[in-house]
């Protein structure tokens, strides 16, 4: 297999060795999260019975433990996992009692919607304001009043960020709903106003990181040889600091919005909480609450797909950028 | 040139956050005035017929639901689906069902649905906490125009507060399934539409018994998980009514004009594992229950909006509303001190305690009882797991000392029957005592007030010598809404999750 990849030309063996790679991961991620939800205590059938301070009769629990597929071997059960994580069926939910690829279906695209405009929120406005702090404040001064609001920035956790959204914005000026979901076909303007504040909350801290690596990368760019050069050949400004400047200062901040649209998926998982958006982290919370195997186990093979995917095209556009890395893999 | 810049930016900024704040349909614009936005605390379970689902699942059914009995504004039982009822004697109620009634989907709701639904909860292996109740029934005996007559088996006090139980209502044929989902009903609203983890979409039901006393056109079920998000949408005008308010939220919203409407509901206690070394030594299990100092839990955990416990949880202002009831032990660590070296344990022992850190009360409150028995020589270490993994424990034994939770269904004291015998994770593990079981079940099928007294009461002083568990506090659980609201009362004591049934009465200014 390896000497078939090989042979094949640069790029597209490099992307087909990633893809190779990225099944490899996915099964291992399936084998560890069957292992790891199965050795957790808390028996979902008891818990899907039990009240507030309830437990039904064991007549019932055995009953429900046989309707679930529970009362199978672990092996079965595993096997049963891993055949449908290749065809697509990856079970029942135990609690919403609707097949888990219907439920990541519904849920996915909302926390893919809050991460992508904050991906691309963060990724222009940090540019953008690591671009400008670099031409207009590039002295010692203006570095550090640079460095202490983006250090602020990034310092605040998703929740602390948040919920001082909420509280100024929702709560005491009521200009934008404290949480809640609206889908676009139902109400486009206020899913927009639903979307602003959990994407601006997640989206804070990546500007700052974005910021922070365009400003050094610009300012060590500008020194080049290259930069010197074009001015000297009468480029105008706006070439200058684009063309020859900005587009050569971006291949670190590329590989940066990569690494954190990882981390930016991480987030949802408090903000989904305290925008009460119904995304794939709100979801797994609550799944892990119940016990509801089948959804833990497809949320966490998707959200792993979704970062192995991020990676391999990452890797693949970092080659594309910079073929050493290529040859490097 | 700079400074034009950056007030381009700001104008910019400032435009659009206008125009998003104006350009949302405002959540609630489009719909009727009479449409009640209610926030509550998570994602309504898949109905199950006859399962208790916590209090999301009480909440719903109140809505949706409706047995021949309810509860009015005043937690007085009165009748819902029956048109009206006698007792003909101590094991014989007569019924009137009205003519026409249906279900949400049209069909006949009969003599016969009620037959079949009680039946259905009667089969424990259908999961029905109210089982035991139900296979009371001996027979429903369809009369004349609606009318039927219900002959227990033996006679219980407990029987219309079980019919009005919101887990068990009337059901159609379809719904008595153990796979099958319940959402239809016969209930004051319908589903028409729901969205996972998002919220569910309610309409009048017409053909619901009492319509004409449902003000309400329908009802917007908006999911909140997290408490201060809960807040923040009544706050912020999203919601016109919100369930579980946190405690520490009490005041920030009474201060801004919302009225918080909180009882004492469900308690919390220390149950005792009997199987646990030196736990199974009645007067261990007393001395634990006077090193409590409940009031420090009310103030501490629930910012003082609980009431302390010093017995058990009885209807407040009822017969049993006693001192012997009541309050059975005190705040007394020199007395508990007592106790233990008299149980052979003057320099205390080690034993744990399990808690969840998945309720800050309920992890606040084991810390609380941790540094209370610390001062009576008891050393306890803190098992503080997440909800499922410390109820799995509990309901295996795998704990010594643990933090139970207290609610029902119905306020007669044969609730008590579910912490002393059955396998809920409230019963102690170990604990058996027949004699106490018996008189639980011989007070609830008592013919006469005074032998149904004398059951009861001869229970509660078994459950002071045994001490299974020591109650703490009653919490207050509240219902917060803003002034566009009218009509809505939480029930109070240990069926305060099926205040939804007051929803009923609500009406939008």
């Amino acid at each position: 297999m390896r000497t078939m990849l090989d042979r094949l030309p640069g790029p597209i063996g490099f992307f087909f060795r990633r893809l190779l790679i990225g099944v490899g991961l996915l099964v291992a991620v399936a084998v560890l999260t069957f292992v790891m939800i199965q050795s957790v205590p808390g028996d979902p059938a008891r818990l899907l019975l039990s009240g507030d301070s309830g437990g039904g009769s064991e007549e019932a629990v055995e009953a429900l433990r046989a309707e679930l597929g529970l009362d199978r071997p672990l092996a079965v059960q595993f096997l049963a996992f891993l055949g449908g994580m290749f065809t697509g069926d990856l079970g029942t939910s135990f609690v919403h009692r609707q097949p888990v690829m219907d439920l990541i279906a519904s849920r996915l695209p909302n926390t893919l919607e809050i991460v992508g405009a904050a991906a691309v929120l963060s990724a222009l406005a940090g540019v953008a304001i690591g671009l400008l702090s670099a031409i207009v404040s590039r002295d010692r001064r203006g570095g550090t009043v640079f460095s202490t609001f983006t250090s602020l920035g990034l310092s605040a956790p998703v929740y602390v960020t948040g919920t001082l959204l909420v509280y100024f914005v929702s709560v005491k000026l009521h200009l934008l709903p404290a949480g809640g979901f609206a889908s676009w076909s139902q109400d486009p303007g206020r899913h927009v106003q639903l979307l602003v504040l959990p994407v601006l909350t997640i989206a804070i801290g990546l500007i700052c990181i974005l910021a922070r690596a365009t400003r050094s990368s610009v300012l060590e760019t500008r020194g080049q040889d290259w930069v010197r050069t074009a001015k000297a050949l009468g480029h105008s400004p706006v070439r200058l600091w684009l063309q020859a400047v900005l587009r050569n200062s971006l291949t670190p901040v590329v590989t940066l919005i990569g690494l954190e649209i990882g981390v930016l998926v991480g987030s949802t998982v408090l903000v989904e909480q305290v925008f009460n958006w119904p995304g794939l982290s709100s979801l797994l919370i609550e799944s892990v609450a119940h016990r509801d195997y089948p959804v833990i186990q497809g949320v966490i093979l998707v959200t792993s797909a979704i970062f192995i995917v991020i990676n391999i095209i990452v890797d693949y556009l970092y080659g594309v950028l910079d073929p050493r890395a290529r040859s490097g893999s | 040139m700079r400074r034009r810049l950056w007030h381009t930016a700001l104008a910019a900024s400032l435009t659009g956050t206008v125009l998003l704040a104006g350009c949302g349909s405002g959540g609630g614009d489009g719909q009727s005035e009479q449409t009640l936005r209610f926030g509550i605390s998570g994602e309504v379970p898949v109905l199950k017929a006859g399962q208790e689902q916590g209090n999301l699942g009480a909440t719903a059914n109140s809505l949706l639901h409706r047995g021949l009995m309810t509860y009015d504004s005043e937690a007085q039982l009165v009748p819902a689906l029956a048109e009206s009822y006698e007792q003909i004697s101590p094991t014989e109620y007569s019924f009137v069902l009205p003519e026409g009634l249906t279900f949400h989907d049209g069909t006949e709701l009969t003599v016969d649905s009620v037959r079949s639904s009680w039946e259905y909860f009667a089969d424990p292996e259908n999961g029905s906490a109210q089982a035991e109740a139900y296979a009371n029934i001996e027979a429903v005996e369809a009369g004349e125009a609606g009318e039927f007559t219900v002959v227990l088996k033996e006679a219980s006090s407990a029987f219309l507060q079980t019919l009005a139980d919101v887990s068990t209502p009337i059901l159609p044929e379809a719904a008595l399934d153990p796979e099958a989902e319940s959402d239809v009903g016969a209930g004051p609203f319908s589903v028409v539409d729901q969205q996972s983890g998002v919220g569910m979409t309610l309409e009048k039901f017409d053909g619901y018994a009492h319509a004409q006393e449902v003000a309400l056109d329908g009802v917007e079920l908006v999911y909140y998980a997290d408490g201060a998000s809960r807040v923040n949408a009544l706050q912020g005008g999203d919601v016109d009514l919100i369930d579980y308010v946190p405690w520490e939220s009490f005041d920030q919203l009474e201060q801004a004009g919302f009225t918080v409407d909180g009882k004492a509901g469900p308690g919390l206690d220390v149950q005792f594992n009997f199987e646990a070394e030196p736990l199974n030594d009645p007067l261990v299990r007393e001395a634990i229950a006077y090193a409590i100092d409940r009031e420090k839990v009310v103030e501490n955990v629930f910012s003082g909006y609980a009431e302390p416990v010093f017995g058990q949880i009885v209807e407040e202002g009822g017969e049993f509303d006693t001192p012997a009831v009541t309050e059975m032990y005190d705040y007394d660590p020199e007395r508990a001190k007592e106790l233990l070296a008299e149980a052979g344990h003057e320099d205390g022992f080690d034993i744990s305690l399990l808690g969840t850190s998945q309720y800050a009360f309920v992890q606040d409150t084991a810390i609380s009882v941790q540094q209370d028995l610390e001062a009576v020589g008891i050393r306890t270490e803190l098992e503080l797991p997440d909800w499922p993994t410390m109820m799995d424990n509990m309901l295996t034994g795998e704990y010594e000392l643990g933090i139970g939770t207290i609610s029902a269904t119905i306020s007669d004291p044969s609730y008590l029957l579910r912490f002393v015998d059955s396998p809920a994770y409230v019963h102690p593990w170990g604990y058996e005592n027949a004699e106490l079981t018996q008189l639980l079940k011989d007070g609830r099928a008592a013919e006469t007030d005074e032998a149904r007294i004398e059951s009861y009461q001869r229970a509660f002083e078994l459950l002071r010598e045994d001490t299974p568990y020591a109650v703490m506090m009653q919490r207050q659980q509240a219902y917060a809404y803003s002034e566009k609201v009218s009509g809505f009362s939480t029930l109070p004591g240990l069926i305060v999750f099926g205040s939804g049934v007051s929803v009923a009465h609500i009406s939008l200014s």
